[in-house]
Parts: C-alpha cells; structure tokens; sequence
C-alpha cells in the first residue's frame, strides 16, 4: 500500500483527504487560496459558528471569529502542530483547534480584529441567525457535534435523495423520507405500511418495507463514504460515528 | 420537493438514530436488527394472500405453485390466516411449505428469520386447530423452537402467544 504520508508533519500523520485538501489550499496562489478557504468555510463554518454562539458570543463577533478561525488556524501555521495531536480525525482537531482559539482571543481580543492580506472571505448564505441559535442547555461541544451531525446529515440526505432519483426510484426515497426522515424532524409517529401504500399506490406492506430498507442501504453507505475522509482509516468510521451519536443521546439540540 | 427539509432543529436522538444507519455491519437493519425484524414479520402477516406477489415472482416455480393453491384466499391477511382455527389444515401445511422454502432461499438474517417464524407459525395452527404435526420434528424439538421464538423480542405479540400455545401443547405431548 502506498504511503501517502509524505505531506504531513513530524510523524507523518496526515492520511486523510481533507488534511490533503486543507494543505493543497494553503501552497495555492492567493486567488485560488481564497477559493479553497471558501470552499472549506462553506463546509465547516456552522459547528463552529454554533460553538462560538454557545460560548456567549453575538452573531456579528462569531462569525467574525469564524472567519478569523479559518484564516488563522485551519490554514495557519499551527494547522501541523495541532492536527498531529488530533490524531488524524478532522472532527477532533477542528474542536480542539476551536477551544485553543477561542481561549486566545479571549486573551488577545486584537486578535479578530486582524484582517488578512487579501481581504476577508465572507459568510456568504449565512442561515437565519434564529435558527442556529444555540440551545441554553447544550454546552458548546455538544452543540458543536450537533451542528457537524446535522450538516453531514443533510449532505448525505441529498445525495441519496438524488441517487434514488436517478434510479427511477421516487417512491423508495418517498417511503424512506416518510418513515424514518419527517418523524426525526416534527417529531410525530411514522405512518403505518398500509397509509403509505395507499398514498403511494405501492401493492403490499411487504413491498414497502423491502423499499425501505433498499434505501436505508443506500443511506448507509453514502453516509460512510462521508464520513471516511474525516478520519484516517476505514476501521475508524465506526468510532466515529458511534462518538457522535453518544453525544447527541439524550442530549438537547444546539437548535432546540 | 416537500422532502428537502434539514435535520437541523429535529431532536438529537433523532439524529443519532439517523447516524446509527451507518454502523451497521453488514446491514442497514444489522444496527438494530430486533426493529428490522419486527417491521418485516409485522408486513409479511399483513400480506394479503396469496401472498406478497414481488416475493413470489422471485421464487422458484415450486414456491409459486404453492401461492396459486392459495388462490381462494384472496385478500386475506397472511396473520389473520394462521391465526384462525376456520383454516384448513391443507392450506396450513401449504403456508408451511411456503415459510420453509422462503427461508431456504433468503441470505440476509432478517428475511430468514421472518420465514422461520412464517414456517413454524403454520407448524404451531396445525396444532392447535387440527391437533396433527405436520412436521418431522419430535414433540420435544418442536417445543424447544417454539420456546426459542416466543422469547424473541422483536416477535409480534399475537404470534407469540400462538406459538406458547403450541409449545405448552407439545411439551405435554412430549411427556
């Protein structure tokens, strides 16, 4: 197997493809720079804006200190230094990375007032800030994890929703949305086999079911796939998953 | 597409237990097989005969002979069939043959179990409503697998308490 450590820092540990995509955009030319950073704000920017509400910050000064965040450290130079002891998992360095900074700035409180050479790249398509108002019982890890569940969440809905479409599959997905999605989101029971059969003109419950679980397999996978570049190698997907989802149990959200 | 709507907002359970999909081992139901059993054993008893035809389309030509001898059927639930002491001990050895044969032929450990209990269900009416074994199986072994499916937590609870009956039946026999 190749070693494709060659990148990384003092014990080599940078295995995963966002640490590759991270140090790509740092030795790029300003413009495509500042491209890459869009590109990784845009992914990233709401858990760690949901963490910076939760730790007692306005909406202007966290997206400010989001923006500064991203500038400074994800593409700084302590990137080397604190992705070492994160141990390859993107998730983990992102949230120790964010407790260092916000300590700093707390210190420091010159340091978002810094604005890059280039300009600062904006929170553009920013959400309603009412609705990633941190939950007053969630402390600000747990909103954290709340807000990187919801978005990889979200991505990977979208994906499979477009997967089955592409299949000739809408009423699969429709199936799946209606018992396993919309009951998460409004919090009301799912609907029997036999509602859903005769909503959707499907011929028998069993029928259903087995649609159900043809996309739930799919949701699977397209989930793990999202998951993997996050850490450094295929056994520690499950980990990381099932980490999240000790978080989140019996836990209130960053948006309830 | 009214089914665009973010997770954002739902209950971190919610999301958890949307998270768990992804940690199944060999299958989305693996996680959390006991739920995958119980929604499927809950659609194949809420079949209606003569039987899921998408099942039947994909069994061999013998399975779906089976299916048209239960033609007369029509309409019925799978469960309310198995269930009713009017069934004809015919047709509860044809069910049986049919659970049997739906069990060989299934790889995942969800479907097979749901056949099993499909097999053994039919064993159990023959039982109690005609008072004849229609299996090769003794009395003794009979009651061990009975007893085995009623402790299954995922099994419905109308099937579990005809299974006991029936082991309560075959243990006395087995005497």
């Amino acid at each position: 197997m190749k070693d494709r450590t060659e990148i990384g820092g003092p014990d080599g540990a940078f295995r995963t493809t966002q640490w590759t995509q991270l140090l790509d955009a740092r030795t790029l030319d300003e413009g495509r720079r500042r491209d890459a950073l869009g590109a990784v704000m845009a992914r990233y920017w709401k858990p760690v804006y949901v963490y910076l509400r939760r730790k007692g910050r306005s909406n202007e000064a966290a997206k400010d200190l989001t923006q500064g965040f991203f500038e400074q450290v994800v593409l700084g130079r302590e990137l080397v230094q604190q992705a070492d002891q994160a141990k390859g998992r993107f998730r983990t360095f992102l949230m120790t990375a964010l407790d260092r900074y916000v300590t700093s700035v707390h210190r420091a409180e010159t340091a978002r007032k810094r604005a890059p050479a280039g300009g600062m790249v904006h929170l553009d398509g920013v959400e309603a800030p009412e609705r990633l108002e941190p939950s007053h019982h969630a402390t600000a890890e747990e909103a954290f994890a709340y807000s990187w569940a919801s978005e990889l969440l979200d991505e990977v809905l979208e994906a499979v929703a477009a997967d089955c479409r592409r299949a000739g599959q809408q009423t699969h997905w429709q199936v799946f949305f209606a018992t396993v999605v919309q009951p998460i989101q409004t919090g009301e029971p799912a609907p029997t086999m036999a509602d859903l059969c005769r909503q959707f003109g499907i011929r028998s419950e069993a029928k259903a079911s087995n649609m159900n679980v043809t996309v739930k397999r799919r949701f699977k996978a397209v989930l793990r796939a999202r998951v993997r570049p996050h850490v450094e190698a295929d056994d520690q997907v499950d980990q990381e998953i099932r980490e999240l989802m000790a978080i989140l149990a019996s836990k209130p959200g960053a948006g309830s | 597409m009214e089914d665009k709507a973010t997770t954002f907002g739902a209950n971190p359970e919610g999301l958890a237990e949307l998270l768990g999909l992804g940690v199944a081992a060999d299958d989305p139901g693996a996680e959390q097989p006991d739920r995958a059993k119980a929604d499927l054993l809950r659609a194949r008893l809420a079949g209606t005969m003569p039987l899921d035809v998408d099942v039947v389309d994909a069994l061999p030509a013998i399975l779906g002979r089976l299916c048209r001898q239960l033609l007369p059927l029509e309409g019925r639930p799978l469960g309310e069939v198995l269930l009713s002491p009017q069934t004809d001990r015919a047709t509860i050895e044809t069910i049986k043959d049919y659970g049997k044969g739906l069990a060989g032929r299934q790889d995942g450990e969800v479907e097979h179990s749901v056949a099993v209990v499909i097999y053994f269900a039919a064993i159990a009416s023959a039982l109690l409503f005609h008072d004849r074994k229609i299996s090769s199986y003794s009395y003794r072994a009979l009651a061990e697998s009975f007893d085995a499916l009623v402790h299954m937590p995922w099994m419905a609870p109308e099937i579990a308490r005809h299974l006991a009956q029936a082991r309560q039946l075959c243990r006395k026999k087995a005497e």
